[in-house]
């Protein structure tokens, strides 16, 4: 089974007038034949957020690596809570509160992702396509995220099988989340596999880092970070 | 009357834009993430005595002029006005302050129904066409010279404890000596801003000054959801102006 796999991170105009770090984070890296992903985004009104969002993807790698065949994606959860909080020492968990979204694609098809906190967790699975997070109740970046307590109800997850070429699994922050239209999330996750699936990792990269820094929403200002798995073959 | 500046129709914008663009710009929404700025005002009989009401109509349109000038830097900022004299109605809808070409002065009459403009402030920050998710958590300011004529508690609870309009920024105005402290002080839940008691017509200015400030420079602080400093400025020495009675 093939897969064609590509993320990119870019620093939002609101950080790069306030000569701010990217408060966005991501770790795309291929294991056993099949791939790990993860997103974060470090709260932006926390001192270390930065910090946080690093350690969340550094630490979803890490365990996700180490997972035999037999996964256990809930309880993973907490485990990836609380080694996060051992990354961030000595920072204060709040001051390092971060999203984080992640997943893991194993060689044979098989996709666990989860979700805590803003941003958007899309999947197809034999052709049927998925919007993971659920709706918003309130206004933008009032979110849950990593901190001092692990909530597991709070976490969206999900898991399913690729057994077509078109299949996946994206993750990206809010900076795009929220700039999307709605209705269009299938189109946009189709769209992403079309022009990825043709491009190598690096072109791939390069191009969506290009459309991340040149986005069309007026007055865009977040960090904006997506990763995405597809398979390509039969 | 109030006046909205034509905006383009928003599908043919959205067609236009789609059929020459590159894969993914098609997809990101077409409008800026909104900043709205909600004013619940009390127009009853009272506020026209002494200044008030003309103070109010200044200070307001102050407000949505300097948000006009500064809503293009990194939010779209929004305005709405909710006035509560005689009856509660939406004076000017929620709309891009830069598209507010004017609104009818506010005039003071009748009683006080605070309660029904709770209602009408919690219908409009529930609503999800009116205010998308993707908002900038909105600001509610509510301003008032006397005792609500209504029942206000059940409107009040239900506002503070509906799950999308709790979120709102709340801040409060006393003005003069009349106005129900209490209920006002209960109503403000921004720490960086506690009840703010306008003696005269020039603190109604200080005040929608430092609610100016406090939101534009939310658009471009590191994060637009978190209250900024609300400094309310001194008052102008040179100006002659009586207490409210």
């Amino acid at each position: 089974m093939r897969f064609s796999a590509c993320g990119a991170s870019v620093i939002g105009p609101r950080h790069i007038d306030l000569a701010e770090p990217n408060q966005d984070a991501m770790t795309l890296t291929g294991c056993r034949d099949g791939w790990i992903a993860a997103v974060a985004d470090g709260l932006g009104s926390r001192a270390c957020s930065d910090l946080g969002a690093r350690s969340a993807c550094q630490v979803s790698r890490r365990i996700l690596r180490a997972v035999s065949s037999s996964f256990d994606l809930p309880a993973t959860l907490p485990l990836i809570h609380q080694q996060w909080l051992r990354a961030i020492e000595p920072t204060s968990p709040r001051d390092a509160a971060t999203t984080l979204l992640f997943g893991l694609v194993t060689a044979e098809g098989v996709v666990h992702a989860a979700q805590l906190g803003d941003g958007l967790l899309l999947t197809r699975c034999a052709g049927e396509f998925r919007r993971v997070t659920p709706d918003r109740t309130a206004y933008g970046n009032q979110t849950s995220a990593l901190e001092s307590t692990h909530v597991q109800e709070k976490w969206s997850t999900t898991q399913g099988r690729f057994t077509e070429p078109g299949d996946g699994v994206i993750l990206m922050t809010d900076g795009v989340a929220d700039d999307l239209e709605p209705v269009q999330l299938a189109d946009f996750f189709d769209a992403l596999y079309q022009d990825l699936s043709t491009r190598s990792r690096a072109r791939g990269r390069r191009w969506l880092q290009s459309e991340l820094n040149d986005w069309a929403t007026p007055l865009h200002s977040d960090d904006k970070t997506l990763v995405a798995i597809f398979r390509t073959s039969r | 009357m109030t006046s909205v500046r034509e905006t383009p129709n928003t599908n043919r914008q959205f067609d236009q834009r789609t059929s020459n663009m590159s894969s993914l710009k098609k997809f990101a929404v077409a409008t800026p993430r909104p900043l709205p700025v909600i004013v619940l005002a009390d127009t009853s009989g009272s506020m026209g005595e002494n200044g008030k009401i003309e103070a109010l109509n200044a200070a307001v349109k102050d407000m949505v002029s300097t948000f006009s000038r500064e809503s293009r830097l990194r939010a779209d900022i929004q305005v709405g006005l909710i006035t509560f004299g005689g009856k509660a109605q939406m004076h000017l809808p929620l709309v891009a302050a830069h598209s507010v070409a004017g609104f009818a002065e506010l005039t003071a009459d009748g009683v006080t129904p605070m309660g029904a403009a709770f209602d009408l402030a919690r219908q409009l920050l529930e609503d999800k066409d009116r205010i998308p998710s993707r908002a900038y958590r909105p600001v509610l300011i509510l301003l008032s010279d006397g005792q609500p004529t209504d029942d206000w508690e059940a409107p009040f609870k239900a506002l503070c404890d509906s799950e999308r309009a709790q979120k709102a920024t709340r801040l409060a105005l006393a003005i003069g000596p009349d106005a129900d402290e209490a209920m006002l002080r209960d109503f403000a839940n921004d720490a960086e801003a506690p009840l703010f008691k306008a003696h005269n017509a020039r603190d109604i200015h200080r005040f929608f000054r430092a609610v100016t400030m406090s939101v534009t420079t939310r658009t471009t602080s590191q994060n637009p959801d978190i209250s900024t400093a609300f400094v309310v400025p001194p008052p102008d020495d040179d100006a002659l102006d009586l207490d409210f009675q």
